[in-house]
């Protein structure tokens, strides 16, 4: 199969130093998104970690520049697309099926998009697109811990 | 429906394993949620005989609608129960906590957790969205707080939220502590105890699919950001959030749901200062292994100890599971008043001398009760594991003290058991006439002064221009005299806040600011966010110095979908604060114990060179009372809800329960 080169993307860096773990950036997306909040239903995955006496912290997702998810979606661009103005990789609602194989494919140990079984759909972070302020985990994080770097920066 | 609940309790009785569901909505929105909830289910739970060891009694978990949701410094619990802490009667009371708890519990399924009954071995209850199950916990007993949760994450996975008890719960020490995490604590109360005596070491709740319901998430996005800004005085969120190139870790934390933390309750803007970095390693969160810093810890040793020793003893008192509340700013002066006045030469057997220059001696008020490390490492062992004279001290202050024939020294620090807090005499030197509003709230409460209203008593009087040196927050001040212009509007009576230049006024509409306190103190924890932070009472930038004091209102109207006015919340708050007085008085409370706090306010607050009176007046603090209780709509004499009151707040039942002991008052 050949993989044409696909535009950068967009993507939101997290800030270590500056982040409290307040999970906030969590529970909005849900909010913003599904308009309910519970683990699953956010693009933003958490490490817990206190057994392990690691910092608690958000997981993002990257959107790659070689994205798995992307090339694993058996409707790409029809329910996993492209934006043609951020660039990230995100998922139309109304045409996923909720097949998993984008999650199958996310090359993290911790799978940065997750399945909300009920509605069968699977839930990444499309960087809020279409969101006047931009992505809303940027915007709610009061520690400004959290980044949007536009395509092309860095 | 309602956003916000995920509408069911969950009710296990520990004797027969016995589980039911109750139906949420059955008790919201009019009981808000948090310690709304708690105490109403509570008054359904036990009967007047009930005591802090009966089988029938209950320990009640609760989260509150906002938990779990982007609201800010919204990720808390609640316990409500009898409380062994209390004294002469074990009152019903509330203590809360910090971290993940709150929320896991709902993403598992549950608005609350009501425990009842006891086991007969040692359990921990594990609850999922698709299992109930009560386990054995023998090869948890007797392990520290940190080695109990250890284990479980183990077992349950690293998403699990977990409450549980040390040694101190297991041997019913009357002021043992519930701990979450390495940093969240229900201290006050004295509720691990009552986990101990129903042999249930821990409580965990795994996440599941379970949704928390948004009613309007455009608008509550939109609350989120206009608060969170309000609630950071200037600059803060500005602030580095650690320093790794020193000895210590400073962290300063916003919350949504890892809220409010430590455990002496601290949080935004949690300052965990002094942590030593050997704990935390570089560029790690503070909180992440250790958390709280050193400076209550302080109050315990003498001074010249360095802060990691003032931190090692802090967190011995969380791995046994201490209120530290109790050990290092209740009982330790306690002790340190008594061993001055030359009646306990020795403490834990060993002869002692502590500081002299107590927490009230005014000016050389040294903030530490001076014993040495060893002796503090000795006595909290003993208090937690029944050991020698520590078998004593863990029955808590004013019932130790009968044991050792000190009953005549407890009225220095103590009332209705718990130790001082925001009263103007021991660590928070407020001015008067601040302390008239704390002793009338104290009166009434079943717990320390003011255990729930820090946004009034700390707040206030950091944005004090002429008391700025007593600032906690960073922020810009004012001036008196706009405060008190702005106090009028906000209370809604002239002279709320006025009394400071003008002592005469001291005592008058203060029943109107306690009033207005205590339901702001009931919606804040039924929500639920931070006490310290909430309600947002003054703005210097705004120009007639009023805070965003309706937030909480449209937090909880945008997450649940109501659209209360201030008004209306205060009415749920008030109806919350009724049955809390209805459970008091069921208890045998009257206005005698209300009058308890009296001799308290004998001793000095520490600005003799204010215009202001330094002691209470003790006929203009009772006639302060009696409108007290008449704006309750509470009996003169008994302190009672009157059943008009009651059946106006639509506490029909409660009023009958209360009737048929004759308690109503009429």
């Amino acid at each position: 199969m050949t993989e044409e080169k696909l535009p950068e993307s967009s993507y939101i860096r997290w800030n270590q130093k500056e982040c409290s773990a307040c999970s906030r950036c969590l529970t909005a997306c849900a909010t913003y998104h599904c308009g309910a909040v519970a683990l699953h239903l956010s693009a933003i995955k958490w490490v817990e970690g206190e057994s392990l006496h690691v910092f608690r912290h958000p997981l993002f997702c990257k959107q790659c520049s070689h994205p798995e998810c992307y090339y694993a979606c058996p409707l790409r661009d029809v329910a996993l697309c492209i934006d043609s103005v951020t660039g990230a990789r995100y998922i139309d609602k109304d045409e996923c099926i909720g097949c998993g194989k984008c999650i199958e494919a996310c090359p993290f140990e911790v799978k940065r998009i997750n399945l909300d079984e009920e509605k069968s759909i699977a839930i990444k972070c499309d960087l809020c697109r279409g969101r006047v302020g931009g992505p809303v985990c940027v915007a709610v994080c009061d520690r400004q811990a959290l980044i949007l770097v536009t395509r092309g920066g860095e | 429906m309602y956003g916000g609940y995920v509408g069911k309790i969950l009710r296990i009785d520990l004797a027969s394993g016995a589980v039911n569901k109750l139906n949420t909505l059955n008790y919201v929105p009019h009981f808000i949620g948090g310690i709304g909830l708690g105490y109403r289910l509570l008054w359904d739970e036990i009967k007047k005989d009930t005591t802090e060891w009966s089988s029938e009694n209950a320990l009640i978990f609760t989260s509150g609608p906002c938990c779990g949701t982007p609201v800010p410094t919204s990720g808390r619990a609640e316990v409500i129960g009898l409380a062994p802490q209390g004294y002469p009667i074990p009152w019903a009371a509330v203590s809360g906590f910090g971290g993940d708890f709150g929320p896991k519990m709902k993403f598992a399924g549950y608005d609350a957790i009501i425990i009842s009954g006891k086991a007969t071995s040692p359990k921990y209850l594990f609850v999922s969205e698709t299992e109930v199950q009560l386990l054995d916990a023998e090869f948890l007993w007797g392990l520290t707080n940190y080695s109990t949760q250890d284990a479980l994450l183990s077992r349950h996975g690293d998403d699990v939220a977990i409450a549980c008890i040390g040694p101190a719960g297991e041997n019913r020490v009357r002021w043992a502590a519930i701990m979450s995490k390495r940093k969240n604590a229900a201290g006050q109360g004295g509720f691990g105890a009552v986990m101990g005596d129903k042999k249930l070491k821990a409580i965990v709740v795994k996440p599941g699919s379970v949704e928390v319901p948004i009613a309007r998430p455009d608008k509550l996005l939109a609350e989120v950001q206009k608060v969170s800004a309000e609630m950071s005085p200037k600059g803060q969120n500005r602030n580095p959030l650690f320093t790794d190139t020193g000895r210590y870790t400073i962290r300063r934390a916003s919350c949504a749901y890892s809220g409010c933390t430590a455990s002496i309750n601290a949080c935004l803007p949690c300052y965990f200062n002094g942590v030593p970095l050997k704990y935390t390693g570089y560029g790690s969160m503070s909180g992440s292994l250790y958390c709280a810093g050193a400076a209550a810890n302080a109050f315990l040793l003498k001074s010249g100890y360095s802060q990691e020793v003032n931190f090692e003893i802090g967190k011995l008192v969380d791995q046994l599971g201490l209120n530290a509340w109790e050990a290092f700013v209740g009982m330790n002066w306690f002790l340190q008043n008594c061993n001055n006045a030359g009646k306990l030469p020795k403490i834990m057997g060993e002869a002692v001398e502590l500081n002299r220059n107590g927490p009230a001696v005014y000016p050389k008020t040294e903030l530490n009760a001076g014993f040495t490390a060893e002796l503090a490492v000795k006595w909290l062992r003993g208090v937690a594991l029944r050991e020698g004279e520590g078998d004593v001290w863990a029955e808590g202050t004013p019932r130790g003290a009968e044991m050792v024939g000190l009953s005549g020294e407890v009225w220095r620090t103590h009332k209705h058991g718990y130790g001082p807090h925001w009263d103007g005499r021991y660590l928070h030197f407020i001015h008067y006439p601040v302390w008239v509003v704390s002793a009338l709230s104290w009166a009434t409460q079943g717990r320390d002064p003011f255990n729930q209203e820090h946004g009034y008593v700390e707040r206030y009087t950091s944005f004090v221009k002429e008391w700025s040196n007593q600032s906690l927050w960073a922020t810009d001040t004012i001036p008196y005299r706009e405060i008190c212009r702005a106090g009028a509007k906000i209370y809604g009576v002239q002279y709320a806040n006025e009394g400071w230049d003008k002592p005469e006024l001291g005592y008058v509409d203060k029943e109107y600011v306690a009033v207005w306190h205590n339901h702001r103190a009931i919606i804040k924890s039924s929500i639920p966010v931070c006490d310290r932070q909430f309600p947002l009472l003054y703005d210097p930038d705004k120009e007639d110095k009023i805070g965003d004091v309706d937030a909480e209102v449209r937090l909880f109207n945008a997450v649940v979908g109501t659209d209360w006015s201030l008004d209306e919340m205060n009415k749920a708050a008030e109806r919350v604060f009724n049955v809390m007085r209805a459970l008091h008085v069921r208890q045998g409370r009257n206005r005698k114990h209300d009058e308890s706090i009296l001799r308290y306010y004998e001793q000095p607050a520490n600005w003799p060179d204010e215009p202001g009176p330094q002691t209470m007046d003790v006929n203009k603090f009772l006639d302060l009372l009696d409108r007290f209780y008449k704006l309750r709509g509470w009996d003169k004499d008994t302190g009672c809800p009157t059943r008009a009151k009651l059946e106006e707040l639509g506490l029909k039942d409660i009023a009958d329960g209360l009737a048929s002991k004759r308690q109503t008052g009429g």
